[in-house]
C-alpha cells in the first residue's frame, strides 16, 4: 500500500513515474489527449502498470499518493474556454483591470516585441466591462471603513450580474487585505442569492497590497475555478472507480502540492503546475547529493525553462505574468524563452544574419528529419547533421530520423545563402541557440545577484542533456548533472513533493516593529496552517511551519523576503531580523547600496505550512570500476568544434553505464529518451544513483 | 561621428554664451563626414565580426543594459523609478555614442549621449577622466533633459584603455528650487529662479564615493533620503554594466567588444537608411502649441516642424518655432534632439534594434538657438520633458505619420499621435503619522494612444516616450500620501474620433484623508488650452488635459452616508478652475480631479463601423451623445442594437452640414 505515482500532462506527452516501497523508480509516457486530459493520464498509468508487470487497478489500489501536474488551467485560459465571469469592485475602480497600470500592453514581452509599438495591445479583458460592477463601499489605507457597505446597492449589482448569466463571480475591493469585512459580507450575499455560484474573494486568495494584481488574481481564479473543479472531480472519480482510495494531490505553481479537490478554491495557484515539477525534481535530487545551488534547465521541443534553487530553496517570482496579466500570487520563478529542439533557423535578410527561433516547428510537422512534412531547418536537424543524434536510435529507436533531408534543408536555407558549408551552418545554429539559453540563465541568476559559477546545472527534458554541456560552459558552470529520470523529470519531481500551504498577511510597519504585534500576526497565521494541515490528515510530527517576512528600505517598492526563526520574538530578536535584512540586501545589490538612514519596512508576514509526505528512497548502488568500455556500443563521426571538424567519437549506451564509470569527452551517451553530448572539455562520471555528472 | 559631436558642442557653446542670435544654426547637420551613401550596402560585406559572434554579443550587450536597468529599479526608493519606470540606462561607445537604450524613458539615452560627449570634450584634461570615476550632473545645457533628470555617467576602462561609457538617469522627485517637485517653477523669470544646476562633478573618484559632492548634491533637495537611495541605485546600475562588459572583454578580447559596439550602431543606421529610402521623398509639416502661465496670465507658444525626406535621410527643420519663454516650458537642444529621436525609433525602428546613435546618423536637425525648442542660457527648462521636448516628439510623430500615409507600403503602419503631454501633479506635506512625504503623481501617464490605420488606439495605453511605462497602484499612492481616490477610470470621449478612434485617456479624483491639509499641490500641463494629439487622414483630434478642484465640498458627509461621488455634479462646493500651471493646496473636503487627453483618431468618424461605435457606448468609452453627433450612430433603446436606418439618416445629415460649412466664404 505504499506506491507513489507522479503524473504530468505536458504539451506532447503525459509522463508517469512510479516509485515502489523499495524506492525503485519506473517511468513511461503516453500521448497527451488535449481534449480529455484524463484519458492520457489513465493511458500512461496503464503503460506503467505494464512496465512493472501489474494491472492498472492493482497499481492504483496499492498507491498511497497520486500526485498530479496538469496544464488544464493553462489550456482553458489560452483557449478562453472558461465560464462567463462577473467582477465586483469598489465603486470608482471598475476599470482597474482594463487600465492594467498601462504596463499591461508590454507585460511579459521581450525587447523586440516591446519596440514594435504599432502592434502593441492590452490583453482581451478577463471580464468584459459590462460585467464589472462597482459596489458602494470603501476601506481606507489604515483599514478603517470610509464608506459603509451599502448592502441594498450590492444586491442590485449581484442581481444584474446573475441576470446577465454569469457562471462565476470574483470580488476584489480596495484595502480588503487590511479589512476583509466588506468582501466577506458581499460573498455571503452572493451565496445567499446564488448558492452554487463559484465565488472568489481577493482577501482569501491574495491578502497582499497592490489592487491591480490582486484583482487580476481573483478574476482569473473565478475564470479557472469551475473548469478545474470539474476536471479534478472527474479525474478523482475515475481514479476511485479504478481502485484508488488514498490521497490525490495536485502540484501548485508555488511548489508543494495541495489536495486536488481543494484546488478549485485556488485554481490560479495550480496554473503552472507542470514545469514546476522539474524544479522540484532538481531540489529533491539536490538534497540527496548535497547540492545547495542548482540551476534547473528544461529543454523541450519549443521552450527552454529555467528555475533556480539557491541555498536549497526554490526562487519565487512574486508578481508572475500570465498572458500580460500580472498576478499577485507568488509562483516558483520559471523563466522561459522559445528555444528548443524544434526552433527554426532562418536568415535575417538585411545583414544576412543567422537567427534561431523563437518560431518552432513544434511536434507537427516537427523538425525536417522527422519526415512529417517539415521544411525549415531546426535545432534537432542541426544536431543530427553534426552527428550528435543517432538517426536510428532517437527515442530509443521509436522514431527514425532522415539525415539526408535535414542536411538538404540546412544547405538550402542556411549554408548556401551565407556561403558556408553545411557543418559550419549547423554548428552556427547550435551556437546561437546555446547562446540564447546561456543568456537566459545569466539573466535569471545574475539579475538576482547569483554568480552562476556557484551552481550545479541540472539538465533535463528531451533535449537538455544534448545542449547543456555547451550552454553551461558559456556561463562558466563546471558541473552539469543528468539524472536517469531526466526525460520525465517533472513527473518525478511531482511524485517527490510535499504538501504545502501558504499563509500571508500584509501589515506594513517600520522595523524593528512591536514584538507583541509581530508575534500576534504569526500566531494567527500558524494556527490556521496547523488546523488545515491536520485536516489534510498530516500527523503533527510531520508538520513543519516556516516563517518569513518581506522587507525593504522605506520608500522602496521591491522587497526582499527574509526567512525568520520560530518565535515568539523579543525586541532584540526583531533588531537582529533588521540587520539580517541589511546583510541580505548588500549581498544582492552590492556593498554600499544599502541606505539604512531611510529606515526599514516590514510589509507581508508569511507562514509556509509543510506536510511531509512519503518520499521516494533512491538506492545508492555499488560502484563498478571506472572503465566504461563495457557500455560502448560503437563509434561515429561527430562535430564538436569547427576548427577540428568531425572527429571519431565513442558512443555509449546509457542503460549499460554503471556507477563508478568514468569517460572522457568527446563522447555521446544514448539513452531511451535522451542523448547526452559529452564535449571534449568534459569528463562524464556516473554516480551511485546512475546520475551522469559532466565535469570540466 | 566627429560630426555629431562638433555640432552638438556648437549648439551647447551657443547656448552657454547666451548668443541668442537668430539665423538657423545648423545643428546635427550632415555637411561633413556624411554617412556613406552607398545605397545598396550588403550588410555582410561591411560587418567586421562574423555573424554568429555579432548576434551573440548584440544580445549580450542588450541583456547587460537590461540587467542594469532592473538593478536600478529594485534599489530605487521612488515610485517614479520603481513603479512608474521614469528612468533609463544606456551603454555608449568610447566616443560617447549611445549604442543601445532600454525601453523605459527613451529620451534619456539621447541626453546621456550628449552628456558624455561634453565630458570627453571639456573634462579630458582637467579634471581628467579616470578609471572608476563616476560623474553626476543634471545640467540641461550639457545634455540632461531638465534639472530633475539627474544622470550618472561612468567611463569603462579595459586594459588601461577607454572602452565605453555607461549612464543611468532617474527623474528625481525633487532637486530643489523655489517650487516643490522642481518642475513647475511657476513665476520664474529665468533659470536662476528654477532648481539649481549641478554641472558634472565626480561623485565617485577612482572608486571612492566623495562625501563632499554627495552632500552638495543632496542638500538642495526636499527629498534627500529618497535622492540618496536613488543615487545608490544609479551607481549600482553603472557598476553592474561595467563589471559585465569587462567580463565580456576577458572572454572575447577588447578588440572584439569595441568592434561590436560600433557595429550595433552601424547595423541600425544601415537598416534604417534602407527603410527611409523606401518611403516617398517629400516635405511634411505640422504645428503644435506650448502653454505657459507666469502666475498672472497665460500665453501660447507655437512650435513648427518642416520635415523633408530625401533619399535615405530625413531633415527636421524647426525654423519658425516661437522664441524662448522666460522659463519652465523650454527645452535645450538635448530635449529637442531626444524628442525627435523617440519618434524615429517608435515609428521607423519597430523591427530594428534601438540604437540612438544609429538613428542620429540618418537625420539632420535645423533649429534656431533662442527658441522654445533650443533654449539658450539663461532661459529656464524645468519642465522640458513634459513640455518642449515632449512637443518635439508629438510634432515629429505627426510629420512621420503623414509621410507614412503617403506610402502604400507603410500606410498600414501609421499611428496618429498619442497623448501629447502628461498633466503632472506634485504633492508635498506631512502624513497622518507625522512623516513628511513628497510625491509626483503620474497617473496621467495613462493617456490614450493614437489610432492605427487598421484598429483603434489603446485605451489608457500610455505615452509614446516610454513604451514600458507603468502607473502605480491606487493603494501605493494612498499608502504614501494622505489621500483617498473616489475613482480612477477610463474617461469616455477623450479619444480622438475617427474610422478608428484614439485610445481614451484616464481620469481620477481624490480627496484629502487623515490630515487637515496637504499644503502643496503643484499642477502643470501642456495640451491644456488646445488639443495636441491631432487626427490623421481625416481623423479628429483628442481632447485637452484638464485640472479642477472642488473646494470645500460635502464629500466627507456623502461618504459617511454611504455615497461615493463619481462626478463633480454629485458634489456641493466651489469649483476652482485651474490654469495650465498652478501652485496650490488641498484642504479637507477639497476634491481634486484630473482628466487626460486620449490619442488622435484615424479616418473619418462617419466611416466607423456602427457596431464598433455601439460597443464603445456599452463599454463606457464613447457617450451616446458623441456617438450620435460625431459618429452619426444612433442606438436602439437599451443600446443592444444599432438603429441602422436612423444611423443612415444621421450620417447623411452630418455630411450635408459639412458641405454647407464648406460653402461658407
Amino acid at each position: 500500500m505504499s506506491l507513489i505515482l507522479g503524473t504530468d500532462t505536458g504539451g506532447t506527452f503525459t509522463d508517469c513515474v512510479l516509485i515502489n516501497e523499495k524506492g525503485e523508480v519506473y517511468f513511461d509516457k503516453d500521448t497527451t489527449t488535449p481534449h480529455e486530459l484524463q484519458v492520457g493520464v489513465l493511458n500512461a498509468l496503464a503503460n506503467i502498470a505494464a512496465v512493472v508487470g501489474g494491472e492498472p487497478r492493482e497499481v492504483l489500489r496499492q498507491s498511497a499518493v497520486f500526485a498530479h501536474g496538469t496544464t488544464v488551467g493553462l489550456n482553458s485560459w489560452f483557449t478562453r474556454s472558461g465560464p462567463k465571469v462577473g467582477l465586483l469592485t469598489t465603486q470608482g475602480h471598475e476599470d482597474a483591470i482594463l487600465i492594467g497600470r498601462v504596463h499591461q500592453k508590454v507585460a511579459g514581452l521581450v525587447e523586440r516585441e516591446i519596440t514594435n509599438a504599432v502592434a502593441l495591445d492590452k490583453e482581451d479583458p478577463i471580464v468584459p466591462r459590462p460585467l464589472i460592477r462597482g459596489v458602494a463601499e470603501r476601506i481606507d489605507a489604515h483599514g478603517q471603513v470610509a464608506v459603509p457597505l451599502q448592502e441594498a446597492q450590492a444586491r442590485r449589482q449581484i442581481a444584474q450580474l446573475l441576470e446577465a448569466g454569469v457562471e462565476a463571480i470574483a470580488i476584489a475591493f480596495l484595502w480588503s487585505f487590511l479589512n476583509p469585512s466588506h468582501e466577506r459580507r458581499v460573498k455571503a450575499l452572493v451565496k445567499e442569492m446564488a448558492p452554487h455560484l463559484f465565488t472568489s474573494i481577493s482577501s482569501e486568495l491574495a491578502p497582499v497590497i497592490n489592487d491591480y494584481e490582486r484583482t487580476v488574481t481573483t478574476a482569473i481564479n473565478s475564470y479557472l475555478g469551475p473548469t478545474i473543479s470539474a476536471y479534478m472531480r472527474h479525474l478523482d472519480g475515475k481514479l476511485r472507480e479504478s481502485g484508488f482510495s488514498r490521497t490525490f494531490v495536485v502540484m501548485q505553481s508555488m511548489g508543494g502540492t495541495i489536495p486536488a479537490l481543494e484546488a478549485e478554491n485556488q485554481a490560479v495557484s495550480i496554473l503552472n503546475s507542470g514545469p514546476i515539477g522539474g524544479v522540484l525534481g532538481s531540489q529533491f535530487i539536490g538534497k540527496l547529493l548535497g547540492h545547495q545551488n542548482i540551476i534547473s534547465t528544461d529543454v523541450g521541443g519549443t521552450s527552454f525553462d529555467v528555475g533556480i534553487i539557491a541555498n536549497g530553496e526554490m526562487e519565487l517570482n512574486r508578481t508572475p505574468v500570465l498572458a500580460k496579466y500580472a498576478l499577485s500570487l507568488p509562483m516558483v520563478d520559471i523563466h522561459s524563452i522559445g528555444a528548443g529542439g524544434g526552433s527554426i533557423a532562418w536568415i535575417e535578410p538585411h545583414f544576412s544574419l543567422l537567427q534561431v527561433g523563437p518560431k518552432s516547428a513544434g511536434a507537427d510537422p516537427g523538425p525536417v528529419c522527422y519526415g512529417r512534412g517539415g521544411t525549415q531547418p531546426t535545432v534537432t536537424d542541426a544536431n543530427l547533421v553534426l552527428g550528435r543524434l543517432n538517426a536510428d536510435f532517437f527515442h530509443g529507436g521509436r522514431l527514425k530520423l532522415d539525415a539526408a533531408r535535414a542536411e538538404e534543408a540546412i544547405r538550402r536555407h542556411v549554408a548556401k545563402p551565407l556561403g558556408w558549408d553545411v557543418p559550419t551552418a549547423a554548428k552556427g545554429i547550435i551556437d546561437i541557440v546555446d547562446a540564447h539559453m546561456a543568456d537566459l540563465i545569466r539573466k535569471v541568476t545574475i539579475e538576482k545577484g547569483h554568480d552562476p559559477r556557484d551552481f550545479v546545472l541540472y539538465a533535463f527534458g528531451g533535449m537538455g542533456p544534448t545542449h547543456a554541456g555547451a550552454y553551461a560552459r558559456e556561463i562558466g558552470i563546471t558541473n552539469v548533472l543528468v539524472s536517469p529520470y531526466a526525460p520525465v523529470f517533472s513527473a518525478f519531481g511531482i511524485a517527490a513533493s510535499d504538501l504545502v500551504r501558504f499563509y500571508a498577511r500584509s501589515e506594513p510597519m517600520l522595523a524593528p516593529g512591536d514584538p507583541r504585534r509581530v508575534n500576534g500576526i504569526f500566531r494567527e497565521l500558524e494556527r490556521a496552517a496547523m488546523a488545515d494541515l491536520r485536516k489534510d490528515g498530516i500527523p503533527k510530527g510531520e508538520i513543519d511551519l516556516q516563517r518569513s517576512v518581506d522587507m525593504k528600505f522605506r520608500f522602496q517598492i521591491h522587497e526582499l523576503r527574509v526567512p525568520l526563526p520560530p518565535g515568539p520574538y523579543r525586541a532584540r530578536h526583531l533588531e537582529e531580523i533588521a540587520s539580517r535584512f541589511i546583510d541580505m540586501y548588500e549581498q544582492t545589490y552590492g556593498k554600499g547600496t544599502a541606505f539604512t538612514k531611510a529606515g526599514i519596512e516590514m510589509s507581508t508576514f508569511r507562514v509556509h505550512g509543510i506536510g511531509r509526505m512519503t518520499k521516494p528512497v533512491l538506492k545508492r548502488q555499488r560502484r563498478a570500476g571506472s572503465k566504461a568500455t563495457v557500455a560502448r556500443k560503437g563509434w561515429r563521426a561527430v562535430l564538436f568544434s569547427s576548427d577540428e571538424g568531425f572527429v571519431r567519437t565513442p558512443i555509449y549506451d546509457e542503460e549499460l553505464l554503471r556507477p563508478g564509470h568514468r569517460l572522457k569527452g568527446p563522447a555521446i551517451i544514448e539513452g531511451k529518451a535522451t542523448t547526452v553530448v559529452v564535449h571534449p572539455w568534459h569528463t562524464a562520471q556516473v554516480d551511485g544513483y546512475r546520475n551522469i555528472m559532466l565535469e570540466g | 561621428m566627429a560630426r555629431k559631436q562638433t555640432t552638438v558642442s556648437r549648439a551647447t557653446k551657443v547656448a552657454q554664451q547666451g548668443a541668442a542670435q537668430r539665423g538657423a544654426a545648423k545643428s546635427g547637420a550632415a555637411k561633413k563626414g556624411a554617412p556613406p551613401r552607398n545605397g545598396r550596402l550588403s550588410g555582410k560585406s561591411r560587418m567586421r565580426l562574423d555573424p554568429v559572434t555579432f548576434e551573440v554579443l548584440r544580445h549580450r550587450v542588450w541583456s547587460i543594459n537590461d540587467e542594469s536597468a532592473l538593478t536600478l529599479k529594485r534599489i530605487s526608493g521612488s515610485p517614479v523609478a520603481s513603479e512608474v519606470n521614469d528612468f533609463n540606462t544606456s551603454i555608449l561607445t568610447a566616443d560617447g555614442q549611445a549604442v543601445i537604450v532600454g525601453p523605459y524613458i527613451v529620451s534619456h539615452a539621447v541626453g546621456q549621449n550628449i552628456i558624455v560627449q561634453n565630458l570627453i570634450k571639456d573634462y579630458g584634461e582637467n579634471p581628467g577622466i579616470d578609471e572608476d570615476d563616476v560623474f553626476i550632473t543634471n545640467d540641461p545645457f550639457i545634455g540632461a533633459l531638465h534639472q530633475n533628470d539627474v544622470t550618472c555617467a561612468a567611463p569603462i576602462f579595459a586594459e588601461g584603455k577607454l572602452l565605453a561609457w555607461t549612464c543611468s538617469t532617474i527623474h528625481q522627485i525633487d532637486v530643489g528650487g523655489p517650487v516643490q517637485g522642481s518642475q513647475g517653477s511657476i513665476g520664474s523669470e529665468s533659470i536662476f529662479q528654477e532648481a539649481p544646476i549641478m554641472t558634472p562633478l565626480k561623485i565617485i573618484e577612482r572608486g571612492t564615493l566623495r562625501k563632499d559632492v554627495e552632500r552638495e548634491y543632496l542638500m538642495r533637495s526636499r527629498t534627500q533620503d529618497l535622492n540618496a537611495l536613488d543615487l545608490r541605485a544609479k551607481i549600482g546600475a553603472v557598476n553592474l554594466t561595467k563589471r559585465r562588459l569587462l567580463e565580456l572583454v576577458a572572454r572575447y578580447g577588447l578588440d572584439t567588444i569595441e568592434t561590436c559596439l560600433q557595429e550595433i550602431i552601424t547595423y541600425t543606421a544601415t537598416r534604417l537608411r534602407e527603410r527611409i529610402r523606401e518611403l516617398p521623398d517629400g516635405v511634411w509639416s505640422h504645428e503644435v502649441y506650448l502653454d505657459y502661465y507666469d502666475g498672472i496670465s497665460d500665453k501660447v507658444y507655437p512650435c513648427v516642424c518642416t520635415m523633408t525626406k530625401r533619399r535615405d535621410k530625413i531633415i527636421f527643420d524647426f525654423t519658425g518655432t516661437a522664441k524662448q519663454a522666460p522659463a519652465i516650458i523650454n527645452c535645450a537642444y538635448s530635449g529637442l534632439l531626444s524628442g525627435l529621436v523617440v519618434s524615429m525609433l517608435v515609428y521607423l525602428c519597430y523591427d530594428i534594434p534601438w540604437s540612438p546613435a544609429g538613428v542620429m546618423r540618418c537625420i539632420e536637425v535645423i533649429s534656431e538657438p533662442g527658441t522654445v525648442f533650443h533654449a539658450t542660457w539663461p532661459a529656464g527648462v524645468s519642465k522640458a520633458t513634459t513640455s518642449g521636448s515632449y512637443s518635439a516628439t508629438t510634432l515629429t510623430c505627426a510629420c512621420l505619420a503623414k509621410m507614412f500615409a503617403a506610402s502604400p507600403k507603410y500606410r498600414k503602419l501609421l499611428m496618429a499621435p498619442w497623448i501629447a503631454s502628461i498633466p503632472t501633479q506634485e504633492l508635498f506635506g506631512t502624513d497622518s503619522r507625522g512623516q513628511p512625504f513628497g510625491l509626483t503623481m503620474l497617473d496621467p501617464m495613462a493617456g490614450g494612444t493614437g489610432a492605427r490605420s487598421f484598429k483603434d488606439g489603446i485605451d489608457t495605453g500610455g505615452f509614446i516616450r516610454a513604451l514600458s511605462a507603468s502607473i502605480a497602484n491606487v493603494e501605493t499612492y494612498e499608502f504614501r500620501a494622505p489621500i483617498l481616490y473616489l475613482y480612477r477610470r477610463q474617461e469616455p470621449d477623450t479619444g480622438g474620433p475617427g474610422k478608428f478612434r484614439g485610445g481614451v485617456g484616464v481620469s481620477m479624483a481624490y480627496t484629502v484623508r487623515g490630515v487637515d491639509e496637504i499644503p502643496t499641490n503643484v499642477m502643470h500641463s501642456m495640451g491644456y488650452q488646445h488639443a495636441d494629439a491631432c487626427g490623421i487622414a481625416g481623423g479628429y483630434p483628442a481632447t485637452t488635459n484638464q485640472f479642477a478642484v472642488m473646494r470645500n465640498s460635502n464629500v466627507n458627509e456623502l461618504m459617511s452616508q454611504g455615497k461615493l461621488p463619481q462626478s463633480f455634479t454629485e458634489l456641493r462646493g466651489t469649483l476652482d478652475l485651474v490654469p495650465p500651471m498652478q501652485r496650490s493646496y488641498l484642504k479637507r473636503g477639497d476634491v481634486y480631479r484630473c482628466i487626460t487627453s486620449g490619442g488622435g483618431g484615424y479616418g473619418d468618424p462617419l466611416l466607423r463601423e456602427p457596431e464598433l461605435a455601439r460597443r464603445d457606448v456599452v463599454h463606457g468609452l464613447v457617450s451616446e451623445e458623441k456617438a450620435r453627433a460625431v459618429y452619426g450612430v444612433i442606438l436602439k433603446p437599451g443600446h443592444g442594437e444599432v438603429d441602422e436606418r436612423a444611423t443612415l439618416r444621421q450620417r447623411a445629415a452630418i455630411k450635408k452640414q459639412r458641405a454647407e460649412v464648406g460653402r461658407r466664404p
